[in-house]
């Protein structure tokens, strides 16, 4: 019911949606991975907004920024070589780019977490699965209570969310006689809630006796352990099969209102994004060139780029010849570029494309691409 | 289950080094005058024929070498390492159980230092790494591992000793206390049973600087691997995980980076045994400490080949065991060999 | 679909898979990058310092000229127990020896046993372990298993039995230690051969009918030639050690002839009067070795990154 409420106002209103809806706005944040030899720019004024309860997929290649984005999020970004150049991340009206390490970290987990896109190196191999599930939960718990004992007390308070029965806040000591019977408890649950129906065994094991989907499973266990309000996932079904991929792509959709969430989930496959997404983010070379409602960019795709990723999804066995890649390459980022950066492979460019580099403006409603041919600019 | 046919794997192993072992010495005692009758009898043998004659009989020397091999086998598991010239030729199993214990003192609170130091040090340059704290403990390392073990040892006894008077050198213990009975034939342990503290206090001033210097060898090995693990750690991804989790830094370093890192240390354990073992026929002299490596030092002025060969024998029995011991640690730290 | 393994796709600025430059590119690269490392920088000037002195006193010895200040087994030079000054830079002995003239007269002793050990066992130890891995079977598993037992005795006592068996001096000592010394070698080769073995140009050559000796002569033997001199660095040192305690155990050079580790044990009577006597022949142990592990630290670093 309430999903049905969300998307009514995100259809209707314009795409810088009104503030209580809002859980966090992304403005002129540029992003470069400095060097010795030369300053990498992964993120060229990037402008975003997400709201609540919304699965929105960010799409593009490898190398256009995406994860360099999902870091920054979640202020996981290695710094140096990273640097923030401008703009700044505004999560709940927090801007968390200005926060000391000391306070940002208290976003970390229970306000944004975030899944990654392999899950066996990316659960500690010596704990078992349980163990990890619980220290997730148990950083939420200490959370809770520390809160009014904190400097930021104020800022605190206004972001957290109440709504977990009372638990011991301690960090559960790992081997030492085990979990708790009401930590456990609340392992099984968060493990029963992504759809592991033998919780009771996954619980006692260790990553590496799971399979690559029940890793993943795991995973998304933890981070919604912590009941957070964004979740970011970093290509969360790349390493996994195809079956398993749908699957946890199902779980991740269902589980946006059961937990009450919104992800963001960067891909590289336009087909996942279509099978889950309300909403679409293409990027190109660290820019946005596109961001849309789901139906409309796959309907119409308006910028170049997305017509040519559309293209090279196989789309039933007819359409095989259509299948074509994009030709030419991304520029290189380390060298200061003017222009559109897409340009060079576009079949549409134009004069204008090479001299000035294109805004990102609503060309319809709903629906922002950053491209002369909509602009209205070009001569 | 899976542990056990593990660890019974790696006890065959073991046996079969052993015999390895056994087998290099066995030729080597033949190269000794091409009878190994020298190897149990050293001088004496040219002294005495009759003893080489009663010993060619019974080990049947002057039968084919395979014949030999088995005699010389079985002479050895009966305790038959031959007669020490350099301790009046009492029986060289007799001289091993006497210095052995003594050894074990030493290489216990070694072992203890060395991964005492390396693990605290380890862990202070991993944490500021590439800051000059780290570089100071890389430059204390490095002379440590880089320094001959006879040459830490001589600046320890002429600093600590000599120019400040601190600690007493020479012997086991103060030479006007009575050794405590043998129980577990661990001077320092039966003196704690038979409450003996005086003893007991008096070997411990006596061990710290022949471990010290044993130790200051070593640790510097569990520095860096520790190290150069836990940077590596620390940029994985269930680091990053942790982290996302909103972890304190703190926490993210010891319970998910070290308890990691930890497991590269464990591989270490041959190297340091065999380094300390090493390292005991040095120090033990020049503290004159009554273990085993003062014997072989003695052994070898004297050429006590049955001494030699004996303990050569013993040194690799006891890193048979260490790694043993390793190997069974080693399961108990990484739940992915346990299981897997 | 991206293959797990790519996962670093958009970490930021991805390390250029390295193309196969050609060697002498290879080797300024090298050279610029310890430059640039202050700690394999100090070691490559120690080592520098210490082969140069090592050659120079080498030819000084085969043409009967003095390098060397004064004769370093001539007695009675300077006065007994003289402490350390310009016209004695490490001071005399007690037989009135000049100890800085002994420790340089010992140096191409001590580098020569620590070099020939080492270029023994890589050349035994890369041939032996990539033959190993490439037969297999019942080759692979006895040198496996001969590794096993040589592991299990430390080096230093095996070549003590080993000098029983020889005799002691300077010789026997290189022999026994070059026949302790290549296992590791072996192991290690072999296990990076076994890395190789089933690379496309491995396979490549196979199906062009090369032989297996050809094979590891032309294409194995160059690919884990690198790891294994990053390896060989590193051990110079570790042979310097063991071979100093041989000697301080009197297996080494005879006297009068002097040998680093052999200065210390005959010095170290005299220590608490003269601390210098046997400080200085320690040092200078504890310096090369220093020097040798910052260098193969460097290159490690450089060539593994």
């Amino acid at each position: 019911m309430e999903k049905e409420f969300d998307r009514s106002v995100s259809l209707t209103s314009s795409p810088s949606q009104s503030k209580e809806n809002e859980l966090l706005r992304i403005s002129n944040l540029s992003i470069a991975y400095e060097s010795k030899h030369a300053n990498l720019l992964a993120l060229d004024n990037i402008d975003l907004e997400i709201g609540q309860n919304r699965l929105i997929a960010v799409v593009g290649e490898s190398g256009c920024g995406k994860s360099t984005l999902a870091l920054s999020i979640i202020g996981l970004l290695a710094m140096p070589p990273a640097k923030i150049m401008n703009g700044k991340i505004e999560y709940k009206s927090i801007n968390l780019t200005a926060l000391k390490e000391k306070d940002r970290r208290k976003f970390r987990g229970t306000e944004i977490a975030m899944i990654f896109q392999e899950p066996l190196t990316s659960l500690n191999p010596v704990y078992k699965v349980g163990d990890q599930i619980a220290e997730a939960i148990a950083v939420r718990e200490e959370r809770k209570n520390d809160r009014s004992m904190d400097l930021e007390s104020e800022v605190m308070q206004r972001t957290y969310k109440v709504n977990a029965p009372d638990m011991p806040s301690r960090l559960p000591r790992f081997k030492r006689g085990g979990l708790t019977k009401l930590l456990r408890d609340e392992v099984l649950q968060v493990l029963k809630q992504v759809r592991i129906a033998d919780a009771e065994q996954v619980i006692d094991r260790y990553p590496f006796e799971l399979s690559g989907g029940m890793r993943q499973r795991v995973m998304i266990a933890m981070a919604l352990a912590q009941k957070p309000a964004l979740l970011i996932a970093d290509e969360p079904t790349t390493a996994l099969d195809v079956t398993t991929q749908a699957q946890v792509l199902r779980l991740m959709k269902e589980l946006i209102d059961e937990v009450n969430t919104s992800i963001l989930l960067i891909t590289h496959d336009l087909a996942v994004a279509s099978q889950v997404a309300d909403r679409v983010i293409v990027m190109y070379a660290g820019d946005i060139v596109e961001d849309s409602d789901v139906y409309d960019l796959f309907r119409e795709p308006l910028h170049p780029y997305s017509k040519g990723l559309l293209s090279c999804i196989p789309v039933g066995s007819k359409d095989k010849a259509k299948l074509k890649p994009i030709p030419g390459s991304v520029p290189d980022l380390s060298k200061p570029f003017v222009g559109c950066k897409y340009a060079s492979r576009c079949p549409f460019a134009m004069e204008i494309c090479s001299k000035r580099s294109p805004r990102l403006v609503e060309a319809r409603p709903n629906h922002r691409v950053a491209c002369f041919l909509y602009s209205g600019e070009s001569r | 289950m899976n542990t056990a046919s593990f660890i019974l794997r790696r006890l065959f192993l073991g046996i079969f080094v052993l015999l390895g072992v056994v087998t290099i010495t066995f030729i080597l005692a033949h190269s000794l005058g091409g009878n190994p009758v020298y190897a149990w009898l050293g001088r004496t043998a040219s002294s005495h024929p009759q003893l080489v004659q009663l010993y060619t009989e019974k080990y049947h020397l002057n039968d084919p070498l395979y014949i030999q091999y088995y005699y010389y086998i079985t002479g050895l598991l009966q305790g038959n390492l031959g007669y020490s010239p350099a301790k009046g030729f009492i029986p060289v199993s007799q001289v091993i159980v006497e210095t052995f214990p003594y050894t074990l003192q030493i290489a216990f609170f070694a072992i203890v230092i060395s991964i005492v130091l390396g693990v605290v040090l380890g862990v202070v340059s991993a944490r500021f790494h590439h800051g000059p704290i780290d570089k100071s403990i890389r430059a204390f390392y490095l002379a440590g591992i880089s320094s001959p073990a006879f040459f830490i040892a001589l600046i320890l006894l002429i600093v600590f000793t000599y120019f400040f008077h601190l600690l007493p050198t020479g012997n086991a213990a103060d030479p006007s206390l009575l050794t405590p009975k043998p129980i577990t034939y661990i001077p320092m342990l039966d003196s704690i049973i038979e409450g003996d503290y005086a003893y007991f206090a008096s070997s411990i001033q006596h061990v710290i600087l022949p471990s010290l210097s044993l130790a200051l060898g070593t640790f510097g090995v569990v520095v860096r691997v520790l190290r150069s693990s836990m940077l590596d750690i620390m940029r994985s991804n269930y680091v990053r995980t942790a982290r996302a989790k909103g972890l304190k830094e703190n926490t993210v370093f010891f319970k998910h980076g070290l308890r990691n890192a930890m497991i590269s240390v464990v591989t270490l354990s041959s190297f340091i045994v065999t380094w300390l073992i090493t390292g005991t026929i040095f120090v033990e002299n020049i503290f004159s400490y009554p273990g085993m490596g003062e014997y072989v030092f003695t052994a070898l002025i004297v050429q006590d080949y049955p001494g030699i060969l004996a303990t050569t024998i013993i040194f690799a029995v006891i890193i048979v065991i260490s790694n043993l011991v390793a190997d069974i640690l080693y399961v108990v730290v990484d739940p992915q060999i346990r299981l897997g | 679909m991206l293959s797990p393994d790519t996962r670093s796709d958009e970490e930021g600025p991805v390390p250029v898979a390295s193309s196969n430059p050609s060697s002498a590119v290879r080797l300024r690269e090298i050279l610029s990058s310890i430059k640039a490392d202050k700690g394999a920088m100090v070691g490559f000037v120690i080592v520098a310092i210490f082969v140069i002195v090592a050659l120079a006193e080498f030819v000084a010895q085969s043409t009967g000229f003095l390098l060397a200040p004064y004769n370093p087994i001539k007695t009675n030079v300077g006065p007994q127990y003289a402490a350390p000054s310009l016209a004695h830079l490490m001071g005399t002995d007690n037989l009135g020896r000049d100890v800085f003239s002994r420790i340089i007269t010992a140096t191409p002793n001590d580098l020569g046993v620590s070099f020939t050990v080492i270029i023994f066992a890589l050349c035994v130890g890369a041939i032996v372990g990539s033959y190993a891995a490439f037969h297999g079977g019942i080759l692979d598993e006895a040198l496996m298993r001969v590794t096993d037992i040589f592991f299990a005795i430390p080096a230093l006592v095996l070549a003590m039995s080993i000098a029983l068996a020889l005799g002691p001096g300077i010789t026997n000592m290189t022999v026994a230690l070059m026949i302790i010394w290549w296992p590791p070698y072996a192991r290690l080769a072999r296990g990076e051969a076994l890395k190789i073995a089933h690379q496309n140009y491995i396979e490549a050559a196979r199906l062009s009918g090369a032989g297996r000796s050809k094979i590891i002569l032309r294409h194995v033997l160059p690919n884990i030639s690198l790891t294994l001199l990053v390896y060989a660095s590193l051990d110079i040192g570790t042979v310097i050690l063991v071979y100093a305690g041989l000697s301080y155990l009197g297996l080494g050079i005879k006297p009068p002839y002097p040998d680093w580790g052999q200065m210390v044990s005959a010095y170290q009577d005299f220590m608490l009067s003269y601390p210098w006597l046997p400080f200085f022949p320690g040092l200078i142990i504890a310096l090369g070795v220093i020097g040798f592990s910052l260098l193969g630290d460097g290159l490690k670093n450089t060539l593994t990154s």
